[in-house]
Parts: structure tokens; C-alpha cells; sequence
């Protein structure tokens, strides 16, 4: 009998937004039809996660892999939003592809938990999530931000990543020397990530109240 | 190990509370401003609405007046003019004296029926604008000689647009038109000047008798003065009048943008 744990809620609930994003496949734009793309391939990646676990007790690499791509996919759903210039939006992530080979290398291990990666994903997408909700208050536009699918997207990630900032930061160490407190904080990872990919999947459903 | 455990759960804790305070900001914040858009949307519609009706209404006024002139002015004229007609047709005689009456009256009807196309359609206000359409009625009244108009209209055709010039032009001719058939004055004048170029100022001053309750609207100078009011409130325009026994002054300020 498969036994329900937090970990095992977290990763089904990513098939959440994926059903969801795929009924709603026609009435999305292309950064959030990409997204539901992104979706598909953080499925896999659960999967692959699980097996690799199981075989080989060890599926870190495939975070150092998975940690890239949401960064990639993330911020391209911001410089979307906003229309900012694209070299700088491959310079970002080129950067930041450069980081994460020496978070894999140097700092932490590839087997291990890419706490810097990881860390600087959290600042990186704070910072745009803050500036959506700082560019939406200045702009004193009326709309109703429940029908647009960037809040709910923006939401989405500021409540994923604020909330874990300190769980990433530190689950590298916790991990190494006090897997106690490693294990609360992957299941507060796990809690956030549930709330996360329903919020995700809102702004799938929010295309339907914009039209 | 234990102030870690600690910095971890708090650090957590407090980010947690963060985020939602933010969220919870953004979502009162555009609650607001929602509401206030709303609310101004709303002020917007109510005196779109009452300007619509001021406008029905001195519509409304402008066709009756125009009805009554008609009818009493140029319907009265036509039928004393054919029952003259009539009389010397049936008596077969040549009266000098009726015919002259009957050619002058004719002629007066012919005056009346343009002065109130004028009134209608300002066509001279497209071809020539309205420095010249204005100095074309002034003259038009001098020639009739019962007061003397003066009128002086800084040229800026060019500056305002033409529903303005419009507007002015039916301003204008309705103050001239009052000074006319109440005032019985024998002098009066017509300013409109560029103010700071933002505003244009309008001065109508006459020497007559002045009136009563000029912001009633039961007198027919005060229907002139209403449909004034109606078209200036179109425009967001403001009118003052001082009027006594020795004349009345009105100042109109219409701004141009």
C-alpha cells in the first residue's frame, strides 16, 4: 500500500495544474501555454525524481537540472509581461546557468542540494513578483487584478519562493548535519508547494473570467 | 544548532506573514482605485447626463421660439399681406398708397425670414468665420437703426475649434438678439477677448432698461439667458450679470481647452 506523505501530496498536486492548464490550452497565450508546457515537463521531472530515488537514493542532479529550467521558464513569463528586451532576458539566464554550474561544482555538490541555485532563484523571482505588484499599484489602472492570470501567476510565485527563501538557504547545511530539520523543511516545502500549483492553476482558469 | 532551528522557523514564519500582507495590500489597493474609477465613471455619466438634458431642453425652447416667430411674426405678416392682395384683386383697382404698404411689407417679411435662417444656420460661420459672420450680423442690426452695436472680437478663428465658434457665435447672437427685443437700449457692445490664452472672456453691455430675476426662466429674456447657460455649461463656461435700470453687463468666461 502506498503511504500518503507530504512529499507524495506535493508531487501529485503538480499534475493539478497541468490538467487543468491543458483544458485550458485554447483560450491561453503563449507565455502561459508555455507554461503548462513547463508543467508537463516538472511531471516528468516528479517522476524522474522518484525513480531516482528509489534506484539510486539520490535524485539531486536532476533538481540542478529541473532548478535551470523553472528559472528559464519564470522569468520568461515576467520579461513577458513587462516586454523587456530579450538579450537581456538570454544574459539572465546565461548568468545564471553559470551559477548553477558552480553551485553544482564548487559550492555544493551535484548530488546535493543546490542551496546557492536555489537561493538566488528565490531573490531573483521576489524581486519581479514585487515589481508586478509595485508597476500594478502605480499604474492605477482599474482592472479587476482577480481576472488577470499574471496576478494569480505572480502569487503564485512570491508565495512559493518567499516562504521557502529560508528553507533553500539552508537545507544544504540541514541536510549535511541535521536531517531532523531537513525533513520539517521539505514538508513545508511540500505544504507550499500544493498552495503554490493551485494558485498556478487559477491563473489557468482566470483566461476563462478575463474573456 | 538550536538558535538555527530558530532563525529557520522564524525566518519562515516571517516571510510568511510578509507575503501575505503583501498580497493582501495589492488586493485592497486595487480595491480602491477600482472603487474610485467607479466613482468617477459614475460623476462623469451624471453630468454627461445632465448636460444632455440642458441641451434637450434649450432645443426644446430654441424650436419653440422658433414656432412662435413664425407664427406670430411672419404667419401674421403673410395673411395681412394676402387679405391686401385679396382686396385688390375683388375691387380691381390700382391703390398706390396699398401697394406701397404691400412691398414694404414683403420686404419686412423677407428681412424677417433671413434673420431668422441666420438664426438657424450660420452658414457665413463656415465660409467666413466668425470675426466676419459676427461684424455681417452687428451690421445687419445697425442697419435697422433703432440702437447702436459695437462689436470687437480679438482674431483667434484659428486657435479655438469650431463647436466652440459655434457655440460663440450662438452666444453672441442670442445676448444681441436679447438686447434687441427687451433692452430697448440705444448703445451697446460685444467684447470677446483671449484671456491668458487659456479662456476666452465675452462682454455684452447695453444701456437699457436692464431686467428682473435674470437668472429666472419665466421671462423670455430669461429663456435666451437659459439657453446661454446650456450651452455654456456644454463647454464648462461661466456667466455673471449685473443689470439695473441704467443697463446690463454680462461676462462670459469660456475656457478653451
Amino acid at each position: 500500500m502506498v503511504k500518503i506523505t507530504f512529499t507524495l501530496v506535493s508531487q501529485i498536486s503538480s499534475l493539478i495544474p497541468l490538467i487543468i492548464g491543458l483544458i485550458y490550452y485554447k483560450n491561453l497565450n503563449k507565455p502561459f501555454k508555455r507554461l503548462v508546457c513547463f508543467f508537463a515537463f516538472s511531471v516528468a521531472m516528479e517522476f524522474g525524481a522518484n525513480i531516482l530515488a528509489n534506484k539510486i537514493g539520490n535524485n539531486m542532479p536532476l533538481l540542478h537540472f529541473f532548478s535551470l529550467v523553472e528559472f528559464a521558464m519564470f522569468t520568461y513569463m515576467f520579461f513577458k509581461y513587462f516586454d523587456i528586451n530579450i538579450k537581456q532576458y538570454y544574459f539572465l539566464v546565461a548568468m545564471f546557468l553559470l551559477i548553477a554550474i558552480l553551485d553544482a561544482l564548487f559550492f555544493n555538490s551535484i548530488y546535493k542540494f543546490n542551496s546557492l541555485t536555489r537561493t538566488l532563484m528565490c531573490v531573483t523571482l521576489i524581486i519581479a513578483s514585487l515589481y508586478f505588484y509595485y508597476s500594478n499599484i502605480k499604474s492605477y489602472k482599474s482592472l479587476n487584478l482577480y481576472t488577470q492570470p499574471m496576478y494569480w501567476f505572480s502569487t503564485a510565485v512570491i508565495i512559493y519562493f518567499s516562504i521557502n527563501f529560508f528553507t533553500f538557504m539552508m537545507m544544504s547545511f540541514f541536510q549535511t548535519s541535521y536531517s531532523d530539520i531537513a525533513l520539517i523543511g521539505s514538508k513545508v516545502h511540500a505544504c507550499v508547494n500544493v498552495v503554490a500549483n493551485i494558485i498556478f492553476t487559477v491563473s489557468f482558469v482566470s483566461f476563462k473570467w478575463n474573456r | 544548532m538550536e538558535s538555527l532551528t530558530i532563525f529557520y522557523f522564524f525566518g519562515t514564519f516571517f516571510s510568511f506573514l510578509l507575503v501575505g500582507f503583501i498580497i493582501y495590500y495589492v488586493v485592497l489597493h486595487q480595491k480602491k482605485v477600482s472603487e474610485y474609477n467607479l466613482q468617477l465613471k459614475q460623476q462623469e455619466l451624471n453630468k454627461q447626463q445632465a448636460l444632455l438634458i440642458a441641451l434637450t431642453e434649450g432645443e426644446e425652447k430654441e424650436r419653440k421660439r422658433l414656432a412662435e416667430e413664425l407664427h406670430d411674426g411672419i404667419g401674421a405678416k403673410l395673411s395681412g399681406l394676402n387679405m391686401s392682395l385679396e382686396y385688390l384683386y375683388n375691387q380691381n383697382i390700382t391703390d398706390v398708397n396699398l401697394l406701397k404698404q404691400v412691398s414694404q411689407g414683403i420686404s419686412e417679411t423677407i428681412d424677417e425670414i433671413r434673420e431668422i435662417s441666420q438664426n438657424l444656420i450660420p452658414s457665413s460661420l463656415f465660409s467666413k468665420g466668425l470675426n466676419k459672420s459676427m461684424e455681417e450680423y452687428v451690421q445687419h442690426l445697425n442697419n435697422k437703426g433703432l440702437c447702436k452695436y459695437s462689436l470687437y472680437i480679438e482674431n483667434f478663428d484659428e486657435t479655438i475649434n469650431q463647436e466652440l465658434q459655434f457655440a460663440l457665435y450662438r452666444i453672441i447672437s442670442e445676448l444681441l438678439n436679447n438686447i434687441k427685443k427687451h433692452a430697448f437700449a440705444t448703445e451697446a457692445s460685444v467684447q470677446v477677448l483671449l484671456n491668458d490664452e487659456s479662456k476666452l472672456l465675452l462682454i455684452a453691455e447695453d444701456n437699457g432698461k436692464g431686467f428682473e430675476n435674470a437668472t429666472e426662466n419665466n421671462a423670455k429674456t430669461g429663456i435666451g439667458l437659459h439657453n446661454i447657460k446650456s450651452r455654456l455649461s456644454a463647454f464648462n463656461g461661466t456667466i455673471n450679470i449685473d443689470s439695473s435700470t441704467n443697463g446690463t453687463t454680462i461676462i462670459i468666461e469660456l475656457p478653451l481647452t
